[in-house]
């Protein structure tokens, strides 16, 4: 893999020599394979991410990443801004296809699909998975044909199907309680925590194998913070979630597996308790305490 | 920081030390720039109002009230003397002396100032004066009793003098001045000038017709010598053409005569005396003649012979029986005949050509708003559609016919008219009453306008029934100019929808195009190519219109509608052909797509080449042309072509409600080809129900007996709307594509993500979530558009023909406002009414232009505040 040249910049103040040794060897373009919890491997992964290069145009921003997501776990992304992981979040649904200049290698598998294979239907590949955004993004529609807009667009017209999945999608995200008496009003009309877990009923109404967050709450104020969290620990066990937060708390409160990235490589990767109390690597730890990043 | 308080104290890190205060520099450049551009602003909204108001200031004369005001009332030429009362009158240019002919045979000059009499010239012959036809400019005819005609011209000559002739009293005059001098009026110009101005009466040697009194006579000049119509005591009615000879020697002229005589009785008249009067028209070949009852007989000379073209009755419903004829007058142009009755009542009539061979009739079109008294004397102008009438209570109403519109009343206070004249100038009507003479100053410099003309239905001299035209000008004086602008209006309406039908839909979808599905990097190249087509001087697009795509499309007519159908069927097919292709196939072939949408539009293109003469043999009776005149062939094939969209947009709507659900129903069963193979058939199918639906639903409207030409299609112009449409599109696309581009573009892209996150396509995307935040974008884009096809005049000027025709047909001409202004604002003489017409039209399509921009504005806000947070 020829590693194009980086904008380095290792903190100063970087702790232990065998820390900074990794990150530098990250820095410097090699590949490091990453540090994987025997937990993670004992698990039964939904989608498996398998030593996965992307770039934007020259710039490579991903290098042969290898991620299990395991199924029906929240699984959390961290690491500092620019590490790749909201890029690594997007390829999994093929997002970054509406970046024209992107190429990748390497590949990723929901179950035993490729969903970069040759002939691979893409709209038919992020039906299977529902996506939440970094800002809330509701349609400007009413709340209803927000939360059912998945259907709409699968052709789905029986008002009682559409009616019942979207009360159900908006208990699911509890909203229903919220909105049941306005749901034909504008949805730009609701506050931002509001239109945030609108954006998460719309993605659950489509029942996805999983469910993909980019930093879901950090355009939110901390009540709507703790709604989303307890939303996501709700959702646990009957979705997949792949979640990308910058708060380290929130990784700790919500995820049950976690992957420390850096600079477009995995670093550590293994049950949220055991990286936040014990992680293998002192770089982990010197990034969780906030020693750097 | 506790030290911001002492300057000095605080430190400094730059090193600069800054003033608290803004530096007077600054406020001063703040000041300015405010009142700068708070001048510019107003001066930006004044000058657009400032446009307005002055198209308003021109435009507005015409819809200033006229009126009529008695100016002096002198006394009777016949006071004093006999009891002969006025049979003709005439006033001069000036308003400063008239004449008069009394029933004892004399013509009595009279100034103006006081009604003093300058002259008197007695025409009377061997006989008594018995009947004379009416002053106009071909001259007077005077009957007498023992049977002969004298022809008179009757006119004011003018001469200018020098100082060296004339007296010290009439140097004096001051320049405007005017006094009588000699048996006539002087007076000094405003140049300095001496103008005198006196009566000369010209009589030729007395023509005898008859041997009996002539009771009515009417004369006409034509260009081999006069025509004569007359009617004598004994009821016969005699037409005499009348050549003049002048001796070489002695310079003196000699009539000669010829013609036939009728009797009376053969077209149902008895008696000569019940005659109200008798019309010669211009061409001195139709005669009328209208009784006292109202019966009026048309007669055409034809060969020298007297036919009876048909008869009318003038007096129409309750009123038959009561009320009698009174009066009887020709407007200018001596063909449409004003009739009023003892009941005040007037109604101009004019004979219409009779349609499939039958003869003219006579019909009413116009009538007046009524009187108080009978009408005593009718007199048009000379130049005009306007007429005097005056009543038997001396009331005298001053109309124009054509708008239907009383111009003014007024009591002419001489008792009970007896003839009136309208002065060349139209500003002065002189009213013979039985005790005095009266001046009337008339004030209507634009009485053919109203409100009604310009946007009514109106009946013109001729038409066969009221309608909207444009006609401004004309080789006669005597026409009747004819001014509504719903042709216009139509027109511009016409090349607006007609270049919006080809343009908006492709710019819009182009937009979309370049928006939704193109690449960014591409979307970056195309943009601005299809915007320097914005560039291309309307000029050009109008020459090419006119000399390239109007004789190619006369050429290949039914082709370019056969390229409208089928390309986009083929398009459609193509794709369906697409979906057939293996998946792994298409996906590899994706970055081709574009490239076989362009192959299938250029399959269209040549499928369409070679079916049109194929479609011309079957559908058109092998000439489109002779069809669309409405020669050959049925109704059904147009109606089929009308209703292809409507037919496949039904269809469609079917397809998307029952259509979709077959395919899904069969879902994750079929394999990917199958689905495909079952959606071709579908499309197929949709295909040919749709040309069925339309063939059924034109076959039924064209037994019910409604067929397509003569309304949306019709007779084929070279330079036609359709033209108009493709050249003007060209010129609108570039402006609706650039701003709904714009418009596209700014709908956030996190809206796009959420939808191609939940798994919709790009189309989908679009139309649900794109579309609905871009509406008001898109709106203003087409309003833009619109705004430009209403203003545009090159295109329509070079291209549309210029034919201010009302009608729907796609390939008839048309003229808009604009085009109209272009052609003919440089020949309008400046203040006539045509002129003062001209700028209202402009102001209408200011007026036009600004409606639809405030609309525009209107739903574009009410769109935005919809979308607003996002």
């Amino acid at each position: 893999m020829n590693a194009p040249e980086f904008q380095r910049n290792i903190p100063a103040d970087s702790t232990s020599p065998a820390a900074s040794d990794r990150l530098a060897a990250i820095a410097s373009g090699q590949v490091v394979p990453a540090d994987i919890h025997a937990e993670v491997r004992a698990e039964d992964p939904l989608i498996r991410v398998e030593k996965f290069n992307l770039s934007y145009g020259a710039k490579q921003v991903l290098f042969d990443v290898d991620l299990p997501i395991p199924r029906g776990k929240v699984t959390a992304l961290i690491g500092p801004s620019g590490c790749g992981k909201s890029t690594l979040l997007r390829s999994v649904n093929r997002m970054n296809d509406l970046i024209d200049t992107v190429s990748v290698s390497g590949g990723i598998r929901l179950t035993e699909d490729d969903v970069y294979g040759r002939g691979v239907d893409v709209i038919e590949l992020r039906r299977r998975m529902g996506m939440v955004f970094q800002k809330s993004n509701p349609f400007p529609m009413s709340i209803r044909e927000n939360v059912v807009y998945a259907l709409r667009i699968n052709g789905e017209r029986n008002r009682r199907v559409l009616d019942s999945v979207c009360e159900k999608a908006l208990r699911g995200a509890a909203l229903w309680d919220e909105v049941k008496d306005r749901l034909d009003e504008s949805a730009l009309g609701m506050s931002g925590g509001q239109q945030q877990r609108l954006c998460i009923a719309r993605a659950i109404a489509a029942e996805p194998e999983v469910l993909l967050m980019d930093e879901p709450c950090s355009a939110l104020d901390p009540i709507a913070t703790t709604k989303v969290e307890e939303l996501i620990l709700h959702l646990r066990g009957d979705y997949t979630v792949l979640i990308v937060t910058h708060n380290m708390q929130q990784a700790s409160r919500v995820s049950d597996y976690t992957a420390f990235m850096y600079l477009g490589q995995v670093v550590e990767y293994g049950p949220t308790v055991r990286l936040f109390t014990n992680p293998h690597l002192k770089e982990t730890e010197d990034y969780i305490t906030g020693r750097f990043g | 920081m506790s030290d911001q308080q002492t300057d000095e104290s605080r430190q400094s890190y730059t090193g600069m030390k800054f003033s608290r205060k803004p530096a007077m520099r600054v406020l001063l450049a703040d000041r300015w720039a405010g009142r700068i551009i708070t001048a510019s602003g107003i001066g930006g909204i004044l000058a657009v109002s400032l446009v307005g108001l002055f198209l308003l200031w021109v435009a507005l004369p015409l819809l200033l009230p006229t009126h009529v005001e008695r100016q002096a009332v002198l006394p009777a030429p016949s006071a004093g003397t006999s009891e002969a009362h006025v049979l003709a009158q005439a006033l001069d240019g000036y308003g400063s002396m008239a004449w008069s002919l009394m029933s004892d045979g004399r013509v009595v000059v009279q100034e103006m100032a006081a009604g003093r009499i300058l002259e008197e010239v007695s025409v009377v012959g061997q006989a008594p004066l018995t009947s004379n036809s009416s002053a106009g400019n071909k001259g007077v005819a005077l009957g007498f009793a023992d049977g002969t005609v004298v022809l008179a011209d009757f006119a004011f000559k003018l001469e200018f003098l020098t100082e060296a002739d004339v007296p010290d009293e009439i140097k004096a005059l001051a320049p405007g001045q005017s006094r009588p001098w000699r048996q006539g009026v002087i007076a000094r110009t405003p140049e300095g000038q001496l103008r005198r101005q006196r009566f000369a009466l010209e009589a030729q040697e007395p023509v005898a017709i008859s041997d009996t009194a002539v009771v009515k006579v009417d004369v006409t000049s034509t260009g081999s010598g006069y025509v004569l119509a007359a009617v004598d005591a004994s009821g016969t009615f005699l037409y005499r053409k009348l050549k003049v000879r002048t001796n070489m020697l002695t310079g003196q002229k000699h009539l000669s005569s010829k013609g036939s005589s009728a009797q009376l009785g053969e077209f149902g008249l008895k008696d000569p005396g019940a005659l109200a009067g008798l019309k010669l028209n211009d061409t001195g070949r139709e005669i009328v003649l209208v009784s006292r009852s109202g019966r009026a007989i048309l007669l055409v000379e034809y060969d020298g012979e007297m036919l009876l073209q048909g008869t009318s009755s003038l007096l129409e419903g309750e009123a038959v029986g009561e009320a009698r004829v009174t009066a009887v007058g020709y407007l200018a142009g001596n063909v449409s005949l004003a009739v009023g009755d003892s009941k005040g009542r007037i109604a101009i009539w004019f004979p219409v050509a009779g349609t499939d061979g039958k003869p003219s009739r006579l019909v009413r079109a116009h009538v007046l708003e009524p009187g108080p008294a009978a009408v005593t004397a009718l007199a048009g102008s000379g130049r005009s559609r306007m007429l005097a009438a005056g009543f038997a209570d001396g009331t005298v109403k001053v109309y124009n016919v054509t708008a239907e519109r009383v111009l003014g009343v007024t009591d002419s206070g001489g008792g009970s008219v007896a003839d009136l004249a309208v002065a060349p100038r139209e500003d002065r009507i002189l009213v013979g009453g039985e005790t005095a003479v009266a001046l009337l100053a008339l004030e209507a410099p634009y009485g053919e306008v109203s409100l009604h003309t310009l946007l009514g239905k109106v009946w013109y001299e001729g038409y066969a029934g009221p309608t909207y035209v444009w006609q401004s000008s004309s080789a006669s004086d005597s026409f009747e100019p004819k001014m509504s602008l719903v042709p216009l209006i139509s027109g511009t309406l016409k090349a607006t929808f007609y270049s919006l039908l080809f343009g908006l839909p492709l710019a819009i979808l182009a937009a979309l195009y370049t928006s939704e599905f193109l690449p960014r990097e591409q979307r970056g190249r195309i943009k601005p190519v299809i915007e320097i087509m914005a560039s291309l001087p309307s000029v050009v697009l109008g020459f090419l219109a006119a000399l390239v795509i109007a004789p190619l499309v006369e050429q290949v007519a039914v082709q370019v509608i056969a390229v409208l159908v089928l390309t986009p069927a083929c398009v459609l097919l193509s794709a369906h052909l697409w979906q057939l292709l293996p998946r792994e196939t298409a996906a590899r072939l994706e970055q081709w797509r574009p490239v076989a949408v362009l192959l299938s539009m250029a399959l269209g293109c040549a499928v369409s080449w070679q079916l049109g003469p194929i479609f011309e043999r079957t559908l058109f009776g092998g000439d489109l042309k002779s069809w669309l005149d409405g020669q050959i062939g049925s109704g059904t094939p147009g109606w089929v072509v009308l209703l292809l969209p409507l037919a496949g947009m039904a269809v469609g709507w079917l397809n998307l409600v029952y259509g979709d659900g077959l395919i899904r129903g069969v879902g994750s069963a079929w394999t990917h080809r199958s689905v495909a193979l079952l959606d071709l058939g579908r499309f197929l199918v949709s295909a040919l129900a749709t040309v069925a639906l339309a063939l059924f639903v034109g076959w039924l409207l064209d037994s019910v007996g409604w067929d397509p030409r003569g309304s949306v299609l019709g007779t084929y112009v070279q330079r036609n709307a359709l033209v108009v449409g493709i050249a003007m599109g060209f010129a609108i696309i570039p402006l609706i594509y650039s701003i709904s581009e714009d418009a596209l573009v700014s709908v956030p892209d996190h809206l796009r993500a959420a939808s191609m996150g939940a798994g919709a396509t790009p189309w989908q995307t679009a139309v649900r979530v794109v579309i609905p935040p871009a509406m008001s974008g898109l709106f203003s884009a087409a309003m833009i558009g619109i705004g430009r096809a209403v203003g545009e005049t090159m295109i329509v000027l070079m291209a549309a023909g210029n034919t201010p025709i009302m009608d729907l047909n796609i390939f008839n001409g048309f003229r808009t406002l604009s085009a109209n202004l272009a052609v003919e604002l440089p020949e309008a003489v400046k203040d006539s009414t045509h002129y003062r017409v001209l700028f209202l039209a402009a102001l209408t399509l200011f007026a036009m232009t600004f409606v639809l921009n405030t609309a525009a504005e209107g739903v574009r806000l009410h769109f935005r505040s919809k979308t607003k947070r996002l």
